[in-house]
């Protein structure tokens, strides 16, 4: 019975004590420390590409260990550990509005509103489900709607946050980009030069091409033969197909060199900055 | 003639159109096709035919993986996606597990499109939860979990969205692989994302075929993807999903949409050569001076 | 309409009220939509919280750690917890060292995740500039040429914008200024057509709210 909180208490308290004689030692010994740690990471990862597959298994298999198995546990162990960093975010957010309330700051009434609503979604999500993760009493029906009739819409408060308020927010806000961009094709949109004329030619074919209204404009145009090319939704089809998707690709091809360049850089421990190489 | 009595000129007429008139009259031209229920018709492209294609050419008895990576913000495109990807999985007796690594809204609403779909197929007997499809919840979209997730399901998912451990769930029971050797055979990405490049990193190797519905904004950069066949088909906003919804014959949200979206880009068509006439004429009234 | 006292137009209501409070910004900044848009950030991060703990946090170390006395997984805590140690001066090599180890995890899989998607990108651009379409009565000339051109423009496009990104030399010979200045031009019309993409999702978004203000609440849309 004992065990188990002898064994969580030791390997915190091992954890701990390693910390606390790294935290003593030089910067040298933290960094050395740091690139080892990034390195060997990274090799996990190399080794088990890099190996070939068990035909029988398609694992990775080195000295009879099973690489590709290991990666489940450490996918499980990033997720957790990225999951505990989520909560530096909400702690960010909680701080700073936090500290607009204390002093009085302008739009302070903004930031009461975002605690009451941040708790209130806190409250009554986990209210809701608080039974499937700790046991005890099932909450109430205003809490969670336990009948069956209402199971498309549940009638409770969590339904009216989350489908009241938060998704007609998050819709409505992003829904503002139209009206920017209508303003801004306005304001903005100039041809000065020829490329901005193929630009806006091009643009203009594929908003026709994507649409009845631009379809039924060409639609007089036979579907089939020499001339059906110049039916709007071919046309900017072929412009997709033949003109764009190359141009994507060897604009893709710059984006991932330099990606893999950066990643090497990075196992490498080549890369200097905030992270990297700043110590105190 | 004094300045107050000069006529506005074709430039301050035209060019400087207060922003507030220019989103009355996107409020308005949007709205009246859509309560005029006008509809034209519409042509469905090639991208929409391979997606359909491919889901017609899987096999029976496996499963189909819908990373369902949407949210609120984008539901107007992704959502009629979703439904209409599912009646037609449906339609072919395909189960299905629902997958989400962008948004943690994303399972909530997913969950809420696919029963949509359910009663719009008439199908909550012979569809439910648990027998026929499941809804595996959110996580977060790091690349280590990515990679166990490629190789290995039920490896990298413990339970599903109401916390019921995989090995009680019989839509999964022998699930484990990506791919034509495993148990998997297609995923489907619907997304307003750039999760798409997390599954041809990790998925392309294992051969599986790789659908994507995606808002309007990304589909320009999956056409390379279309071309090498790593991609099996192609949906790109509202209108992939009024295409979809148009071959599978079951009109939506989309299909009527449509009419809204024509008016709406000859507006804003409009609203360009309005601009740059403007320009124009100043231009040309200051060589003349 | 629906009655804003039952609880199905509550929720209508609700939501119409606060795409209207959202909607407020587009005729001048004004104290709603200020409201409006904390209201959504805070449920935003309260719902964050939820689903983490729920999706992640729970099933994937809670439950394995106190449920099923994997005692290891009390170690994630404390790489979780040296994330914290940012906000100080004194201890924030601690985090740097837990950020490096999961940037060193993410940077090992970059040969893999180039592999899976460039590999095969790299594959489909050896495109044949001579392709024979055959008809039923032999060989379809047309469809022919339009092959064949199509796989002529494609490499064009693709080794004129390849070279436009070519910084490694100076560009001094006038065949490749010449090759990077039409990959340029090509460019613009990818951009053409991105830019008609990006408009066309930006109004399918306005579309959805409109069909939910005058269809399901105000339902003049049928």
């Amino acid at each position: 019975m004992l065990t188990f909180p002898i064994l969580v208490f030791a390997a915190l308290s091992v954890a701990l004590v390693a910390l606390a004689l790294l935290h003593q030692a030089p910067t040298r010994v933290k960094r050395a420390l740091t690139m080892a740690t990034t390195f060997l990471a990274g090799l996990f990862y190399v080794v088990e590409f890099f190996v070939p597959p068990d035909p029988a298994t398609s694992d990775a298999v080195v000295f009879g260990r099973n690489l590709t198995e290991m990666a489940a546990t450490v996918g499980q162990v990033t997720q957790v550990v990225a999951g505990f960093t989520f909560l530096l975010g909400i702690y960010n957010l909680v701080f700073v509005h936090g500290y607009v309330i204390r002093r009085r700051r302008e739009g302070w009434p903004n930031s009461v509103a975002f605690f009451i609503s941040f708790l209130a979604m806190v409250v009554f999500s986990f209210w809701r489900d608080w039974k499937t993760w700790f046991g005890g009493a099932n909450p109430p029906a205003w809490v969670r709607d336990p009948l069956p009739e209402h199971a498309a819409r549940p009638h409770d408060v969590y339904t009216l946050l989350f489908d009241g308020l938060y998704r007609n927010l998050e819709s409505t806000m992003f829904s503002i980009l139209a009206f920017y961009i209508v303003s801004a094709a306005y304001r903005a949109f100039r041809v000065r030069t020829g490329e901005a004329g193929v630009l806006m030619v091009v643009a203009i074919i594929l908003m026709l091409g994507q649409v009845p209204l631009g379809m039924a404009l060409t639609n007089w145009i036979p579907a089939s033969g020499q001339f059906a090319f110049f039916r709007v939704e071919t046309l900017s089809q072929f412009i997709l197909t033949a003109v764009n998707g190359p141009v994507q690709r060897a604009i893709g091809f710059g984006i991932g060199l330099g990606m893999l360049a950066m990643a090497l850089r990075i196992w490498l421990s080549l890369e200097r900055g905030t992270y990297f190489g700043q110590e105190e | 003639m004094p300045p107050s009595r000069r006529l506005p000129d074709l430039e301050q007429l035209l060019g400087r159109i207060d922003r507030r008139l220019i989103y009355l009259g996107l409020f308005l031209i949007t709205l009246a096709p859509l309560v005029g229920k006008w509809s034209l018709p519409l042509y469905v492209s090639r991208p929409p035919q391979l997606l359909y294609q491919a889901i017609e050419a899987l096999p029976p008895d496996k499963l189909v993986v819908i990373a369902s990576n949407w949210d609120a913000g984008s539901q107007a495109e992704t959502r009629p996606q979703l439904i209409a990807l599912v009646r037609h999985l449906i339609r072919r007796n395909l189960s299905f597990a629902i997958i989400c690594t962008a948004y943690p809204t994303s399972p909530q609403l997913a969950q809420s499109a696919v029963e949509e779909a359910i009663r719009l197929e008439s199908a909550p007997d012979r569809w439910p939860y648990g027998t026929r499809w499941v809804n595996l919840g959110f996580k977060l979209p790091d690349d280590p979990w990515l990679r166990s997730f490629s190789s290995s399901i039920t490896g990298a998912v413990k339970v599903d969205v109401h916390n019921t451990p995989l090995a009680e769930i019989p839509v999964l029971r022998g699930v484990k692989r990506f791919g034509p050797e495993g148990q998997v055979s297609m995923l489907i990405d619907i997304t307003g994302s750039a999760t798409i490049d997390k599954w041809y990193e990790f998925l392309g190797p294992t051969k599986v075929k790789i659908g994507l519905a995606c808002t309007a904004v990304m589909a320009p950069e999956q056409y390379p993807f279309l071309d090498s066949g790593q991609l099996s088909g192609l949906l790109t906003g509202m209108k992939g999903a009024a295409e979809y919804e148009q071959l599978l014959h079951a009109p939506g949200f989309a299909m009527p949409a449509m009419a809204g979206q024509s008016f709406a880009h000859l507006y804003i068509i409009l609203l360009i050569l309005i601009g740059n006439v403007a320009v124009l004429a100043a231009r040309t009234r200051g060589r003349r001076r | 309409m629906s009655s804003p006292f039952t609880f199905e137009g509550a929720v209508l209501w609700l939501g119409a009220l606060a795409t209207l409070a959202m909607y407020s910004v587009l005729y001048r900044e004004n104290p709603v939509y200020r409201i409006a848009e904390h209201v959504f950030l805070g449920l935003a991060t309260g719902y964050g919280l939820y689903v983490i703990w729920r999706d992640v946090l729970f099933p994937i170390w809670y439950k394995p750690l106190f449920r099923e006395h994997h005692w290891p997984w009390i170690l994630a805590l404390v790489a979780g917890g040296m994330y914290y140690t940012i906000y100080s001066r004194r201890f924030a090599w601690m985090s740097r060292l837990v950020m490096t180890t999961m940037m060193g995890l993410v940077a090992g899989l970059a040969f893999r995740k180039f592999y899976g998607q460039f590999v095969p990108q790299i594959g489909a651009s050896f495109k044949p500039l001579v392709v024979l379409v055959k008809g039923p009565a032999g060989l379809d000339w047309p469809g022919t040429l339009f092959a064949s051109l199509s796989n002529v423009l494609f490499l064009v496009c693709l080794i004129s914008v390849l070279t436009y990104f070519f910084f490694t030399v100076e560009q001094r010979s006038p065949l490749v200024r010449r090759t990077a200045h039409t990959g340029r031009w090509l460019m613009m019309i990818a951009f053409g057509a991105m830019f008609g993409a990006t408009v066309m999702a930006r109004l399918s978004l306005f579309i959805g709210r409109l069909d939910f203000l005058f269809r399901e609440w105000i339902p003049l849309i049928r």
